[in-house]
């Protein structure tokens, strides 16, 4: 046949082509819409609301926001710090564990915090852990709290508690962390 | 006389073509005519959180925030939901943090350890994160800036950790731009 050829079916092709895109493009409409949400942020240093203060054994670094408190064997119901309110504020307490070492010669360390009522925050009887966190703790403003401990071994050597000291705002989630480390000789 | 079918198959062809052309431009330019209403919608908004910091304020139409962050010398201060990003469209949008401006190079940067502002989903996994951590009196950035997708409807939030030297003065402070890019389908 003369008409069909190769060619002619090639530009058939693109005739179709080229209609059917012509057809179809414009009825796919489609968008996006691109924007961004502004954040202005600014961060000051204050000086801090609650601060740690030695009262036995107990060695605190600048700005009073962390500890360090070497207690002896046979250590027992001993005051080592004080947590003094510099607000009005209320805030909660909570004494968290994150890491020890050589916690298996403790036969028993029992650490709370105290104004009158005693919470328990972390206890270990024979090496093992009963508690590594207490409940939360009321901490009203002219109200300091004491952190108290007893600690017996049953062999020489040193062991370390490494402790977060969490002050939370009531009523909210925003929380600071104090390290508090224990060193029990 | 003499019919030549080639030229006779040829022109119908060219005819049907060109009205085929025409019809179509004719589609075309009708698709684009469309007249509408233009309506403002935001689909991803900003809202207070939980945590949201004293003497920050918000914009109108809740698209910008002004934060008042506070940073403790030595130890971490964290906002958990210190804002919250809400999808009010009927559609998923992507979202991203995005480093827009920070202060550098003023000694009052050598005060502080770090900030970290992390996007945080509805199931608490973070999704995000702008981490300004100092090196003498200059914050170095490190980042995961990726969109995700936020399904409609849900609320995710923007935990903020702030933290200072332990022997940073106060009144000591710095100030940064960060943004949330939102792409929505319309």
């Amino acid at each position: 046949m003369r008409f069909i050829n190769l060619r002619e079916i090639k530009k058939s092709v693109c005739l179709v082509l080229t209609l059917f895109i012509l057809f179809t493009t414009p009825r796919i409409v489609s968008g996006s819409l691109f924007f961004c949400l502004t954040s202005n942020i600014s961060a000051s240093v204050s000086s801090p609301p609650v601060i740690l203060q030695n009262v036995t054994n107990s060695f605190i670094y600048t700005n009073y926001t962390s500890a360090r408190v070497v207690v002896p064997n046979g250590t027992c119901d001993l005051s080592v710090l004080k947590i003094l309110n510099q607000t009005n504020d209320p805030w909660k307490l909570q004494l968290i564990k994150y890491s020890d070492n050589n916690v298996s010669r403790l036969t028993n360390c029992t650490i709370w915090v105290h104004n009158g009522d005693a919470s328990v925050q972390i206890k270990i009887a024979n090496g093992i852990y009963s508690k590594t966190s207490g409940d939360f703790y009321n901490f009203l403003p002219d109200m300091d709290t004491y952190i108290t401990i007893t600690s017996l071994t049953n062999s020489s050597g040193i062991s370390y508690i490494y402790t977060y000291l969490k002050i939370l705002k009531p009523n909210t989630s925003t929380y600071f962390l104090y390290i508090i480390t224990f060193e029990l000789t | 006389m003499k019919t030549n079918i080639k030229k006779s198959l040829k022109f119908i062809a060219l005819l049907v073509t060109s009205l085929l052309i025409a019809s179509a431009s004719a589609t075309y330019y009708y698709s684009l005519n469309i007249s509408g209403t233009l309506t403002t919608f935001t689909a991803v908004i900003f809202s207070p959180g939980s945590d949201w910091p004293s003497g920050s304020t918000m914009g109108a139409g809740n698209t910008s925030v002004s934060l008042a962050l506070k940073a403790y010398p030595n130890t971490t201060l964290t906002y958990t939901q210190a804002l919250k990003v809400k999808n009010m469209g009927s559609n998923a949008a992507q979202i991203r943090l995005r480093n827009v401006n920070i202060d550098n190079g003023t000694s009052d940067v050598g005060n502080f350890t770090f900030l970290k502002i992390l996007l945080i989903d509805s199931s608490s996994e973070m999704r995000g994160y702008l981490n300004y951590t100092v090196s003498g009196n200059n914050f170095l950035l490190s980042s995961s800036t990726d969109y995700v997708s936020i399904s409609a409807g849900d609320t995710w939030s923007i935990r903020i950790e702030t933290k200072a030297k332990a022997t940073a003065g106060t009144d000591i402070s710095v100030s940064l731009q960060v943004a949330l890019d939102v792409q929505a389908e319309s």
